[in-house]
């Protein structure tokens, strides 16, 4: 009798405490399932990049650029980030956009351990950029849904042919300001006209008009 | 002082050991530098005057004839392995502090051989049959403290059980230093000596709750260091078996490099599953057997922790002091497997993650990506951009690889903000050609554009053909940046000049002439 009574009062503490711990458990906000992205580019990316998803960019001139702008903002703000197999890629330019040189890593693995790669990357790393000529179906799921599982965002470089990304940008039109006649100015800045297209919340077609860069070398709205 | 609180150590010390690793006798003056600061020197430079800490200049002005040697933790690793073995003959469980001190519990082999005088003089002797120039201290004491400066010393060196503390009272408090060489001691060690306390009396004499307080779990060990302790009470429990990791080589591993890779990737495993439990590792034992069955073991020991990295060096350091030695003490066969084993735990209090994963929690995960893929694809397969100075856009950032920096710190910007005349302003080019493709640039009229001897474009240029294609229309175009590099010296000389063309089809390209030849060596994409 005398334990019915003190066990009841410590099943109401429990109880207490059960909910105490409902309230305290972090939730993950929709923010946080995203990586953010410079404010130039939240017209075409409102929700900034989703955790877990591929983005492909391609099209005309400018889209090394603007897939290189993709990872600025995260990697300002602590994110690291990878770039697997593109040596030809010019990181001077993306330091120059912004992205931290103390959070990025630079692998160039052999073809045959391409995805091996990548899947160790988005283990780890927030944003990885990958490129390649030609990605398998399967390795690209693989990296998907592990992505997905890791939190990280796989951008995938122009010139890659990646199946089945969920949100794919692509430069329509650029010119470059800058050269005058007779040889004088230098580049200066290039305007581009970016699309965004993607899977189901993102179907409708973005449009944005961009500096990539402006004359201070960063990504900007036109 | 209660005894069950301290362990009975004796410690074995080889003075100037990356010095004499490197071969040197002590009469011959001679310096080991890293990052262009003296770490070791032999007697003979130090009689001439030359301290740890000195410049590289410094040392030289003092000492002429000064031989200087790069540091090499490998070779002095490796070296000291002999000395390990030596000692591991005459009692059991011989841990290797760094290379050139080790320690050993004594209590056992002091009963055995007839007393702690007995063993401090038994051990000096077998290291000085393996090591024959080097200055061998042995002391014995309570605690590693006490016996690592009693053998620093000299000879024998036996402090009696319970007077460590007395021992270590009137020994400056920079002898901290000297046991942990870790940046943050270094810094405790400072503000003591700012707040007054000069010697390890002075601190030992101060409430250890206070000294807590104060400096935290670096003030406790202090304080349990300076009163004689060891610096956490010891475990007589044995971690977990769970944390242990092995692997198997197949085929077995003949090479130092093969070995280490697969020790670099155990580290890191190890580490991990310390992490998930909270947990640091400061002594740990490398276990190897060979494809013939002998077992070899080695303990290594840190007071700090072991850090994947730090795991990953010693494993190394070992596999390297097994390996690379005369035929007659390297195992028969190769190593066929591989085991890191935890021999004593501690909860890791040194470091704070910040809430629900902080930035230092995104480092140390990308630390061990690196690592990973390391062991993946090779030591240097990783690698991070570095700002250098230059002219030419493959030049300005260059890639070194990532086990060479400290990741996630802002990397040396090195030349990158001299100027460089004749290099091109931003914006950089966002793709870089390697090699660079061949272009044919020609001007309205179909002929060769070239640029003179003085830097002036002869035809404005009309069209551009890149690798043998059709010839495409030139919008625009500006430049040419004459470039002059290296006019002094005859074999590396080059002469070029650069050129930015926007084409028609909206692409912008950078292009090189050299020798009247065109070339393609960046796109602005």
């Amino acid at each position: 009798m005398a334990l019915a009574e003190l066990a009841e009062p410590l099943e109401r503490q429990l109880e207490a405490l059960g909910r105490a711990r409902q309230r305290s458990t972090p939730t993950v906000l929709a923010r946080e399932r995203t990586v953010p992205v410079v404010d130039a580019l939240a017209p075409l990316l409102p929700d900034g990049l989703r955790r877990g998803s591929a983005v492909a960019v391609d099209g005309g001139a400018g889209a090394t650029t603007l897939a290189l702008s993709l990872a600025v903002a995260a990697s300002v703000a602590g994110s690291w980030t990878a770039v697997v197999g593109a040596p030809w890629l010019g990181l001077e330019a993306a330091l120059e956009l912004g992205v931290a040189p103390e959070r990025l890593l630079v692998v160039d693995p052999p073809r045959e351990q391409w995805a091996t790669t990548v899947a160790a990357l988005v283990d780890t790393v927030d944003l990885v950029l990958v490129a390649g000529s030609r990605v398998a179906p399967g390795d690209a799921r693989r990296l998907v849904a592990r992505a997905r599982e890791r939190g990280a965002v796989l951008v995938v470089l122009p010139r890659t042919d990646w199946p089945a990304a969920d949100v794919r940008l692509a430069v329509i039109g650029s010119a470059w300001r800058g050269p005058c006649e007779h040889g004088a100015g230098r580049l200066v800045a290039r305007q581009a006209e970016v699309a965004a297209t993607g899977r189901g919340a993102a179907a409708r077609e973005r449009r944005a008009s961009l500096w990539l860069p402006d004359a201070d070398g960063r990504v900007a709205t036109a | 002082m209660s005894t069950r609180d301290v362990t009975r150590t004796l410690v074995v010390w080889c003075a100037d050991w990356p010095v004499v690793a490197a071969g040197i006798t002590p009469e011959e003056p001679a310096v080991v530098l890293h990052a262009n600061r003296v770490v070791a020197c032999s007697a003979a430079a130090r009689r001439e005057g030359i301290r740890r800490g000195l410049r590289r200049r410094e040392a030289q002005a003092r000492c002429p004839d000064v031989t200087v040697l790069p540091a090499d933790p490998d070779r002095d690793a490796r070296r000291f392995e002999p000395v390990a073995a030596a000692i591991a003959a005459m009692a059991p469980r011989v841990e290797v502090v760094r290379p050139g001190t080790l320690a050993v519990p004594s209590r056992g082999p002091a009963r055995y051989f007839g007393g702690d005088a007995a063993i401090a003089e038994r051990a000096a002797v077998l290291a000085r049959e393996v090591v024959t120039p080097a200055l061998v201290g042995t002391g014995v004491a309570d605690g590693l403290v006490a016996a690592t400066l009693a053998a620093r010393r000299g000879a024998a060196t036996v402090i009696d059980a319970g007077t460590s503390a007395a021992f270590l009272a009137p020994i400056p408090v920079d002898a901290l230093h000297r046991v942990l060489p870790d940046a943050p001691v270094l810094e405790l060690v400072g503000l003591f000596k700012r707040l007054g306390l000069r010697t390890l009396g002075d601190v030992a004499a101060l409430p250890p709750a206070d000294l807590v307080g104060r400096f935290g779990p670096l003030g406790t060990i202090a304080s349990r260091l300076a009163r004689g302790l060891d610096e956490r009470p010891p475990r007589p429990r044995r971690p977990d078996p769970d944390l242990v990791v092995a692997a198997e080589l197949d085929p077995p591993a003949e090479q130092v490099e093969t070995a280490a890779f697969l020790a670099r990737t155990l580290a890191s495993e190890l580490s991990d599953r310390l992490s998930s439990r909270g947990l640091v590792c400061t002594r740990i034992a490398i276990e190897v057997e060979t494809e013939h069955g002998e077992a070899l073991s080695r303990l290594w020991r840190h007071e700090g922790g072991l850090t994947a990295a730090a795991l990953a060096d010693r494993a190394r350091w070992q596999l390297d002091g097994w390996l690379t030695t005369t035929w007659a003490d390297r195992p028969t066969g190769g190593i066929a497997l591989l085991r890191l084993v935890p021999d004593e735990v501690v909860p890791d209090d040194g470091r704070q993650l910040g809430f629900w994963g902080g930035a230092r929690e995104a480092d140390e995960r990308a630390a061990r990506a690196v690592a990973r893929l390391q062991g993946l694809l090779g030591p240097d397969a990783v690698a991070v951009p570095e700002q250098r100075g230059g002219r030419s856009p493959g030049e300005r950032v260059a890639l070194v690889p990532a086990h060479a920096v400290r990741l996630g710190t802002a990397p040396r910007t090195g030349d990158a903000d001299r100027p460089w005349p004749g290099h091109l302003p931003a914006p950089a080019p966002s793709i870089v050609h390697h090699p660079a493709r061949r272009a044919d640039v020609r001007d309205a009229e179909g002929e060769p554009v070239g640029v003179t001897g003085r830097g002036a474009i002869t035809a404005a240029p009309a069209t551009v053909g890149i690798d043998g294609r059709a010839p495409v229309g030139v919008v625009a175009w500006c430049g040419p940046w004459p470039v002059d590099e290296r006019w002094w010296d005859r074999a590396a000389r080059r002469r070029q000049a650069r050129i930015q063309v926007t084409t028609i089809t909206g692409e912008a390209h950078l292009l090189a002439v050299e020798a009247g030849r065109w070339s393609v060596e960046a796109t602005y994409d």
